[in-house]
């Protein structure tokens, strides 16, 4: 912790990315915010695919933070999507590669609360700056 | 599906709700949720949730929804056209489209693309300045 707190060892994810990915398998695990992630796609179901892959591409390099959003925690990344992901930005179809994703892990369900293309530059918990 | 506490707010929890009024953007405009189609709901927050099925179920419904819409769009304008005593014949001509297209869109037969339903818009808000516009544009390119 007091490594973690100086700086000599990179924060980790709270949730265990294997287990997140093991949950999302499932077809009805994934739970997409509407205001928060499906409102960048054009239809549901593009938002639904883009969120799988996301998951699925997913690695722990890309994990920037863990935020405690009274009561829930969640585990915020940077992910980096090559080829690109088509998003609606202020009604223009634009291809994003950095997005910003905010999850929590439930038994059953990953609550994706966040999953939108990257407003600001971000820095990852191992130090790499990812700008929109 | 089981009770789950809503991510958004803390506090309320997640549930399937079908209820009419509920719109939702699709494509190129906002569309009407079917009233029976059930949303996972935040009963607090009023947050909804998509999961992957429900995200392709709810594809289904609202591209019928949609082409729909654009069916009645189309007809809309082409009333409007038609009460501006132009002919359908020569709007087939000028947007390239097979003579007898748009009586087939208007009997619903057809599904008109969201660019028709537009340009027919474009059409139908002066229609003799833009069909003569179309016109001249098509002229000079034979020229």
């Amino acid at each position: 912790m007091y490594l973690v707190q100086l700086g000599l060892v990179a924060r980790t994810p709270h949730f265990n990315l294997t287990e997140v990915k093991e949950v999302a398998a499932s077809p009805d695990a994934i739970l997409l915010s509407k205001t928060r992630a499906r409102v960048f796609f054009a239809t549901p179901r593009l938002a639904a695919e883009a969120a799988t892959r996301m998951l699925r591409e997913l690695t722990e390099s890309a994990f920037v933070e863990t935020k405690f959003q009274n009561p829930d925690i969640c585990d915020v990344y940077a992910y980096q999507a090559t080829p690109p992901i088509t998003a609606m930005v202020a009604g223009t179809e634009m291809a994003c590669r950095a997005w910003y994703v905010k999850f929590t892990l439930l038994p059953e369900h990953v609550l994706l609360v966040s999953f939108h293309p990257l407003e600001q530059p971000i820095c990852t918990a191992r130090g790499k700056k990812v700008t929109p | 599906m089981k009770k789950i506490r809503c991510a958004q707010c803390g506090k309320g929890t997640i549930r399937p709700v079908a209820s009419p009024g509920r719109r939702e953007w699709y494509k190129t405009m906002e569309v009407e949720v079917p009233a029976d189609f059930a949303i996972p709901t935040c009963d607090r927050c009023g947050e909804e949730w998509l999961s992957v099925r429900q995200s392709q179920a709810l594809d289904g419904v609202l591209e019928t929804s949609y082409t729909a819409e654009l069916v009645r769009l189309a007809s809309q304008q082409l009333a409007k056209l038609a009460g501006a005593a132009v002919e359908q014949k020569r709007i087939e001509h000028l947007l390239g489209l097979s003579q007898g297209y748009l009586s087939h869109v208007k009997a619903g037969r057809h599904a008109p693309s969201p660019m028709l339903v537009a340009e027919l818009v474009l059409l139908a808000k002066d229609p003799e300045r833009r069909l003569k516009e179309l016109e001249a544009f098509w002229k000079r390119r034979a020229a």
